[in-house]
């Protein structure tokens, strides 16, 4: 197949995309230094490295690194790659260690990445300075709700300028108690698609939802009727997130099924305005560009989670990675996160509710991997390079006046592919950026 | 090891009987064949009779494209991707069946089984953007049908069918238009084998002396070798085509007509030429390859024990089309179809079925044999070393000696043994795979 230039890759006005995209080795090379070296990338979250000496081994990109949270209790993220000839020094998935011996020569760093032991190293007769061999370090770590976040470019900007409008949305998720934690260490898997099509999908294909997870409707699951209100925040960054509210006459959870014993601090802690939508929040989906994508939302009845029959409509918070392991092969990081302070049936009920759905044997993430996997295939065929992927719904959208948070939010009235325009928008303008 | 595209004219060294092991493993040359060997070629789908009704489909590939073969309600055959237009997700994953509809599992776009989309849920939130009748499933620009058989085409310019099997038509009227009721019997088996697909779509173009040794065996349970001068062409397509045609040893016609029963004889007779018709009484075996993957093989078995029949008779044959669809460098899926003459009497069908099964087909014995050769090559090539090694085609060599004979244009005499028609084939495959 003869390459396209990659400014032929992405019509946004046409809301079309090229399957090449998708699967080229020279696009995917592309990308890999212009979005996942430039971006800020999620790598951990706090509550897994509580303690000094604590780290997890992660990936940006397709570099390994470690998250650590150094004998100074300051948190860096370190390339896991020796100074002497680059072997990965770490092999565990997480642990709390002083030092990182290399298996190789025996190269010894510390927990803040400086290298400490060199064996002969009398042989380098002065000419080794072990100052400059610490482990290569990501120049910038910042955190906010507890979420690590890492850029190996020095020049983007502050996280928070980084995050735009869609900070407000994470301190709902993960900003409205104090004590919010991941249950156990992820869960990761290996999917043959690209990595994109699960970020664009969560970013906001909400439509897919009435066939590909049509089943809902086979096991006499309620489907919502009445008039609802959904939100629809695309950013400039190439953030993206649907909040849906319940329709006003259906009885159902209020504060996306939080529990009532939370309350107090979650009104304390966040806006009035972030309340009062908290309130009738049935969902909130999106993706942190580019790779980072999260999910909190509520069942509508016990028979859907699992649950007795006299059990309380139950919400779950799911926090996914989708690291890019080759142009059709990616890992699924995916995290369960809950209120530490809930009630311990709640967070038991919810990590029940959180398993049924989602998770390598969670009935939605099998339906969508179904579909991710079959695009990545036939995108790899010649034929297929003759036509387009199609993104063009909803090319009209209704700008949302009661949209009480930043930046500017649209109304979903039927369905829409902003989102996912949004987000293909951003990825092509860094793929072509000089 | 890569291959960079100024190799190509080295790969096949056809005056010298010579092939680069390269053309069975590297990636550059594969995907170089799929999109100058299969996107032009008139690669053959299905045949009409596993598609009767309007609504029928069966999912098939062309190279590496994911197809549906339909027969639309207005009775004409749709050859279509099977991809969404929206995303491009495989909208049937059904092998076969019969339908109004395809929906896509993914947002559940949705076509008439003739490839037009007529549903898009959530259709107004396209506010009118959406051109209905511009997105309809894509279809091979060319679709053509000789004898039942479904060929399509990816290249609009490609010429017509006819043209293309030139003197193939010939042998394909001795095989698939001898009668008017010619079937498919059950689904095509299917299995991968860990070879390239050339190794098997060779060896049907013209392999015989590996008889011999590969399927020795026949010699080891006594079953008889055919000995003497007999009828034997060589027939050179004009697209890389190849059919060899064997008659029974002179004095040994034990089953005239390829053993098909003489019941469906006046048929045959009324539907061939003279010359077509006389030349089937004298033939033991056809065997072939349409270039690029089709396979074909109708051959009669003397006695018996060797096909596992009642004794009695004196000899029984099947006829199988078969496919070698590429799946990477080193790994096909084989497709394998008997054909039958429907007309044939209940008891013979039945004995030609027992015959295929037991020689051909995923448990057949020589299949099985042939298997292991195509496979051991193909791993065997990848070795660096061996690498450099050319594959041998020159048995033979300069004393091909083209002839007239009963059907159109000329043809090779084949000697005893000879190697002519592979060297025809990869001759071919080098022609096409070094046009931009």
């Amino acid at each position: 197949m003869v390459a396209l230039p990659f400014a032929d890759l992405v019509d946004v006005e046409e809301g079309v995309l090229r399957p090449a995209v998708f699967v080229d080795p020279g696009v995917y090379r592309r990308e890999l230094e212009q979005v996942f070296g430039r971006q800020w990338l999620f790598v951990a979250h706090e509550s897994e490295i509580p303690k000094p000496g604590d780290f997890v081994t992660r990936s940006m990109g397709e570099d390994p690194v470690l998250v650590a949270r150094g004998a100074d209790d300051i948190v860096r993220v370190l390339l896991n790659a020796c100074r002497h000839r680059g072997r990965q020094i770490c092999v565990e998935d997480c642990g709390r260690a002083a030092q990182w011996m290399c298996p190789y020569h025996g190269w010894t760093y510390t927990s803040t990445g400086e290298l400490v032991g060199v064996p002969f190293f009398d042989a380098y007769r002065g000419k080794l300075d072990r100052a400059a061999f610490g482990l290569y370090q990501a120049p910038k770590v910042e955190t906010y709700n507890g979420l690590i976040f890492a850029t190996w470019d020095p020049d983007t900007p502050p996280l928070s300028e980084y995050l735009g409008p869609m900070a407000w949305v994470l301190d709902i998720l993960f900003g409205r108690t104090a004590n919010m934690q991941v249950v156990g260490p992820p869960l990761r898997w290996v999917v043959n698609s690209n990595w994109k099509l699960a970020a664009a999908n969560f970013a906001g294909d909400g439509h897919h939802i009435f066939v590909t997870h049509g089943f809902r409707s086979a096991l006499l699951l309620e489907t919502l009727g009445g008039k609802r209100t959904s939100y629809v925040l695309p950013t400039d960054r190439g953030h993206a997130a649907t909040l849906t509210c319940w329709p006003p006459d259906v009885p159902a959870p209020e504060h996306l099924g939080l529990p009532k014993a939370l309350m107090p601090e979650v009104k304390q802690r966040l806006s009035p305005d972030q309340v009062k939508l908290l309130e009738s929040l049935m969902l909130i989906v999106g993706n942190v560009f580019p790779n980072m994508s999260f999910l909190d939302t509520a069942s509508h009845t016990p028979a859907e989670w699992g649950g007795s029959p006299d059990a309380p409509q139950m919400s779950f918070l799911t926090l996914r990675q989708w690291q890019p392991k080759g142009p059709t092969k990616m890992e699924v990081w995916s995290w369960l996160v809950v209120d530490g302070d809930a009630p311990a049936d709640w967070r038991e009920a919810s990590r029940q509710c959180y398993l049924r759905e989602f998770g390598p044997g969670g009935v939605f993430e099998q339906d969508d991997v179904a579909n991710w996997e079959a695009i990545t295939e036939t995108l790899q065929t010649p034929i297929a390079q003759r036509l387009q992927l199609q993104y063009r719904m909803g090319m009209e959208v209704q700008r949302a006046m009661d949209w009480k948070g930043p930046g500017v939010a649209y109304l979903k009235r039927s369905f829409e592919e902003l989102n996912e325009r949004v987000f293909f928008k951003r990825w092509h303008e860094l793929i072509t950026d000089q | 090891m890569a291959i960079v595209r100024d190799d190509l004219p080295k790969l096949v060294d056809a005056e010298n009987g010579t092939v680069s092991p390269s053309i069975f493993t590297d990636w550059e040359i594969y995907k170089l064949e799929l999109e100058r060997v299969f996107n032009r070629s008139w690669l053959f789908v299905a045949h009409e009779s596993e598609i009767p009704r309007p609504g029928d489909f069966v999912t098939r590939r062309m190279g590496s494209e994911r197809v549906i073969v339909s027969r639309g309600t207005d009775g004409e055959v749709h050859v279509m991707l099977n991809a969404c237009r929206h995303r491009l997700r495989p909208v049937c994953l059904e092998d076969a069946g019969q339908t109004a509809h395809f929906g896509c599992p993914y947002h559940g776009w949705t076509y008439t089984v003739s490839g037009e989309l007529v549903g898009v849920p959530f259709f107004d939130a396209y506010e009118g953007r959406l051109d209905m009748g511009a997105n309809g499933l894509y279809h091979a620009p060319r679709v053509d049908t000789y004898h039942g058989l479904v060929f399509a085409s990816w290249d609009a310019h490609a010429g017509p069918l006819l043209e293309c099997l030139g003197s193939l038509a010939w042998v394909f009227d001795l095989l698939f238009g001898r009668t008017g009721s010619m079937e498919v019997v059950g689904p095509p088996m299917r299995w991968t084998v860990p070879s390239n697909w050339k190794l098997g779509a060779g060896n049907f173009a013209g392999d015989g002396h590996h008889v011999a040794v590969t399927h020795g065996f026949i010699s080891a349970l006594g079953m008889k070798n055919a000995r003497g001068r007999s009828v034997s062409y060589v027939v050179p397509g004009d697209h890389g085509h190849l059919a060899n045609l064997g008659g029974w040893p002179p004095g040994g016609n034990v089953g005239p007509f390829l053993a098909l029963p003489n019941a469906i004889w006046p048929e045959m007779e009324q539907r061939l030429s003279a010359e077509q018709f006389e030349l089937m009484r004298a033939l033991r075996v056809i065997a072939g390859n349409m270039f690029p993957n089709m396979s074909f093989l109708e051959t009669a078995s003397p006695g018996a024990h060797e096909w596992g029949g009642p004794e009695g008779l004196d000899a029984m044959s099947f006829l199988t089309i078969r496919q070698w669809q590429p799946l990477r460098p080193d790994l096909m899926e084989v497709w394998t179809w008997q054909l039958m003459d429907a007309s044939a009497p209940d008891w013979w069908k039945a004995a030609s079925r027992q015959c295929y099964l037991r020689e051909f087909g995923a448990g057949g014995i020589f299949e099985q044999d042939d298997a292991a050769n195509w496979a051991s090559i193909t791993h065997t090539l990848r070795a660096p070393a061996v690498g450099r090694l050319p594959l041998k085609y020159d048995m033979g060599l300069g004393s091909d000696e083209l002839m007239e004979w009963p059907g159109p244009g000329l043809v090779y005499s084949k000697p005893a043994v000879g190697e002519v028609s592979e060297r025809l084939f990869y001759k071919h495959w080098h022609a096409v795979i070094q046009e931009a």
